[in-house]
């Protein structure tokens, strides 16, 4: 189910709602644990097994390991136990088709993934037959999150949760469950068994919510189109200005996309009682590499700091390792996003980047004046979301791959001229007002004058708040709607 | 309730729980409608996971467990139950065109030119001519020149009409994305062979200030016919009536049209349907309309019914159906097959006044010979009769070549 269909705001939020406000403190666990798996299980009814059985062997790992809490042995060998489980769940859903094509393609070879062969074999019966594995929506989230708690459980840092209804609330907690943020187990460890529901968190979390929709629906969606657009122009006859119109619409969308998901999550948690990990900090106004990604998607870095930097050493080990680390670091974080070449590219552009800033390059950012560091920041990343979204899903050939980011970024500095297309023009009358709204909503702008409403103003104005964010809220509703609107010339009767 | 006081936040809990129990329970409550009059379609249907049928003459466990429909349950294609139970909720939505006459006023608030493909200047809609496949156009002249050259003996003509574009086209920022209908209809017109062409351009675009094209639907009005009836007669080889030979009447004032359809824009004014007929000598007609084995007969050409019903525009000789026939009793032994789209409806009624038959054929509901509909050999002029932008999109015309 995703958040911002009518199936999750009509039916489903209103009900687990009101359901989860009337049960007594005992059952909300409960509540959660049902309403997430009915939550998953909608989008994945087949896979929603796959995620029972992964917390179950997560939850009976914790179990042993505290009790056998004097036994080093036992408690590594659940923790691995653990740990490579998840890690294959990831590598059979996520990467094995990806191995395999890639495999295929080079060589020229027809193997078919085993794991297909397996799939079809169990399920053909009530899923028809496939050719390419199916990957479990949210895998990459609720690995991680299950194994931040066996590892931090091996690591002492938390107490067993020797609840299993409570565990697997963890886990199936509907808000974060399928695109993060990515809360540990020891961010929200008090509050599942102990929280309060207050009218501030309700009604923050309601404002929160509805500003992650309109990010989602009002913002994303509809400059994604124009993306859309640009990406179906044959490269040969791209101009300048398009292809930065294009992929400026995509650094945009992308932002309000998943920032707003993430307020999505971070609202409904608080509307349940949960304070869940912040994962955006206005990270276009970043003014390096490494502080981007100190504000960017924030639980996904923190995760790969705790659980891979540092044990690989970190920056303790000497400046070569530091280096080595930094590249593993950042290669592995590429292929996170995706199982295929351009995302590991991604990823090691970045881990470059940011040992280069670590070498030398920093200095001079703090030094120069910091519109110039912004701009470099900025059009880095933007030349980053070129690798991330130019290459079509399934390239194995890395001439193409490179083919087609250089020949991009080619045309963005001018390959094909600066020539001022109608198509740009059109593009720019059409979507002036929302890049408008995007580059004001990238910054803190609206943060600030909010803070001075509320410092400087009459209380009366607060009251403003929830009557915009209704307006939003309402006009939400009505773009998701409009998309199921198809009229037809002829008749369809 | 002595102790409450009210909060910016409780104001914000009220509020959201009002918008969605609101929206919910209405919706749930309002009785659902069978079809959308606006998008000329069925709505949704609620989805099943159970196949009822199979369920209810189940005799053991496992004929439950078969009459689950597991595969549409799992389906990743975007058919699933799910995506369908989404469309149920969107299509069946309380209040459905009011939201999405909200979220078109927004996007016209933010700038954007078009709504779904309809660009509004002046008090008037546009449907704008996008970019088409070429080789379907090609295909639809070859399968004309073809048809032409199998019947030598027949007078063959085409017209194609510009729509309302082409008559605003100065109104339309440069800039937009939209092709040429002038440019279409010459290439077309060039590419004829054995085959008349009716220009009805001259006409249409000396009348810029005249009511010739509809506002808020993609058809002309009478009147727009009337000039090409002019160009046409011309041509067919007859002198047409004047103006002032007719009677109008109007007999609608508060027609939205397909375009209305599309952008639900309150703001432009509704059209008005008027009817010419001849004020002296109007024929008698028998029309007969046939749809596979349903048959329906009139005594005029205008089937005022439809006046009541929000497709207007069908009142001109019905809607589309496969074949029209119109017998009049006018004394020459003149007739008339036309190969059309919907353009044609305004227009018969003027040819009418010239023919003992007409008949009108829909290729795009026709998948067989001809001569299994009617008697090719009785028509001694064929008109092929479209507006330009279906013309251009159209892939029906190519079954002409099943006629022998």
């Amino acid at each position: 189910m995703v958040f911002s269909g009518l199936t999750f705001m009509l039916a489903f939020l209103p009900i687990v709602l009101i359901l989860y406000y009337i049960v007594p403190k005992k059952g909300k666990n409960i509540v959660i644990l049902v309403s997430g798996l009915l939550f998953y299980g909608w989008g994945e009814p087949l896979y929603v097994f796959v995620m029972i059985l992964s917390t179950f062997i997560d939850y009976t790992a914790g179990r042993i390991m505290d009790k056998n809490d004097d036994k080093p042995k036992v408690r590594t060998a659940c923790l691995l136990i653990s740990v490579i489980m998840n890690l294959s769940l990831l590598g059979i859903f996520k990467y094995s088709d990806f191995l395999v094509n890639s495999i295929n393609g080079w060589f020229g070879l027809d193997i078919t993934n085993p794991f297909v062969r397996l799939f079809n074999a169990m399920f053909k019966g009530i899923n028809g037959e496939i050719d390419k594995l199916p990957m479990p929506i949210g895998i990459s989230f609720f690995t991680f999150q299950s194994m931040s708690y066996t590892i931090d459980l091996y690591r002492r840092k938390i107490k067993v949760q020797k609840s299993a209804v409570s565990f697997m609330a963890f886990v199936t907690l509907f808000p974060q469950i399928v695109a993060g943020p990515i809360v540990r187990y020891e961010d929200v460890q008090n509050e599942l068994d102990d929280r309060s529901i207050t009218e501030d968190m309700v009604g923050s979390g309601i404002s929160r919510f509805i500003t992650g929709l309109g990010k989602k629906v009002l913002i994303a969606d509809n400059i994604g189109a124009l993306w859309d657009s640009v990406k179906a122009i044959e490269l040969s006859s791209l101009t300048a200005p398009e292809a930065w119109l294009g992929i400026l619409a995509f650094t945009f969308q992308i932002y309000f996309d998943f920032s707003g998901y993430s307020d999505m999550a971070i609202g409904l948690g608080k509307m349940m009682g949960f304070n869940f990990p912040e994962n955006f900090n206005y990270p276009y106004m970043s003014k390096s590499i490494s502080e981007f990604w100190r504000r960017w998607h924030m639980t996904l870095g923190g995760w790969f700091k705790s659980y891979l930097y540092f044990p690989l050493g970190g920056s303790r080990k000497g400046l070569p390792r530091t280096v080595i680390n930094l590249l593993i670091v950042w290669t592995v974080t590429g292929i996170w996003h995706g199982a295929s070449w351009n995302f590991m590219i991604w990823g090691a552009y970045f881990g470059v980047l940011i040992v280069l800033e670590k070498l030398f390059l920093g200095k001079i950012l703090d030094k120069i004046p910091s519109f110039f560091s912004w701009l470099y920041t900025f059009v880095l990343v933007v030349i980053g979301w070129v690798m991330f979204d130019y290459v079509p899903a399934g390239t194995v050939h890395f001439s193409e791959v490179f083919g087609r980011i250089f020949g991009y970024v080619g045309v963005m500095f001018g390959a094909n001229g600066f020539h001022i297309s109608n198509f740009a023009v059109n593009a720019l009358v059409n979507y002036g007002v929302i890049f408008a709204v995007c580059i004001i909503g990238s910054t803190d702008t609206l943060k600030r004058i909010s803070a001075y409403i509320k410092e400087k103003a009459p209380k009366w104005t607060l009251y403003g708040y929830p009557v915009v964010q209704t307006a939003v809220m309402l006009a939400s509703v009505a773009f998701i709607t409009t998309s199921s609107y198809h009229p037809f010339l002829y008749f369809n009767f | 309730m002595k102790n409450f006081r009210m909060t910016p936040n409780k104001l914000m809990i009220a509020l959201f729980a009002a918008v969605l129990c609101g929206t919910s329970l209405t919706t749930v409550i309002l009785p659902k409608k069978e079809k959308s009059e606006n998008e000329n379609r069925y709505l949704a249907q609620m989805p099943s996971v159970v196949n009822t049928k199979k369920l209810q003459s189940a005799e053991n466990p496992a004929d439950v467990w078969n009459s689950v429909k597991w595969q549409y349950i799992n389906d990743r294609t975007g058919s699933a139950f799910k995506d369908d139970f989404e469309t149920y909720l969107c299509d069946h939505l309380a209040g459905r065109e009011t939201w999405v006459k909200a979220s078109n006023g927004i996007q016209r608030l933010s700038g954007k030119q078009e709504i779904n493909g309809v660009y509004t200047v002046d008090d008037q809609m546009i449907q704008l001519l996008k970019p088409f496949d070429q080789e379907q156009f090609y295909d639809n002249l070859n399968a004309i020149n073809d048809f032409a050259g199998r019947f030598p003996e027949k007078q063959m003509f085409m017209m194609i009409a510009p729509t309302v574009q082409e008559l605003f086209t100065n109104k339309i920022p440069s800039y937009m994305d939209f092709l040429s209908e002038r440019v279409v209809i010459d290439t077309a017109y060039h590419a004829l062979t054995n085959v008349g062409t009716i220009d009805c351009r001259s006409y249409l675009s000396s009348s810029e200030d005249e009511y010739v094209y509809y506002r808020t639907d993609h058809h002309w009005t009478s009147l727009g016919a009337f000039y090409a009836y002019q160009s046409a007669a011309k041509a067919l080889g007859y002198a047409a009536y004047g103006y002032n030979s007719f009677n109008i009447e109007t007999a609608s004032e508060d027609f939205r049209g397909t375009l209305y359809s599309k952008t639900l824009d309150d703001s432009v004014t509704p059209d008005s349907i008027e009817y010419f007929t001849p004020a002296n000598n109007e024929p008698k007609i028998k029309m007969t309309c046939v749809d596979g084995d349903k048959v329906s007969e009139y005594d005029s050409l205008y089937v005022r019914d439809f006046l009541n019903e929000k497709d207007k525009y069908s009142s001109f000789t019905g809607s589309n159906v496969p074949l029209v026939t119109i017998e009049t009793d006018v004394e020459n032994d003149k007739t008339l097959l036309i190969v059309k789209d919907s353009y044609a409806h305004s227009l018969v009624p003027f040819l009418a006044n010239h023919y003992s038959k007409i008949a009108m054929v829909d290729m795009r509901y026709i998948s067989t010979d001809l001569n299994q509909l009617i008697d090719l050999d009785e028509y001694s002029q064929v008109l092929f009769m479209y507006n330009a932008e279906t013309f251009v999109e159209d892939g029906n015309l190519t079954k002409l070549g099943l006629t022998k």
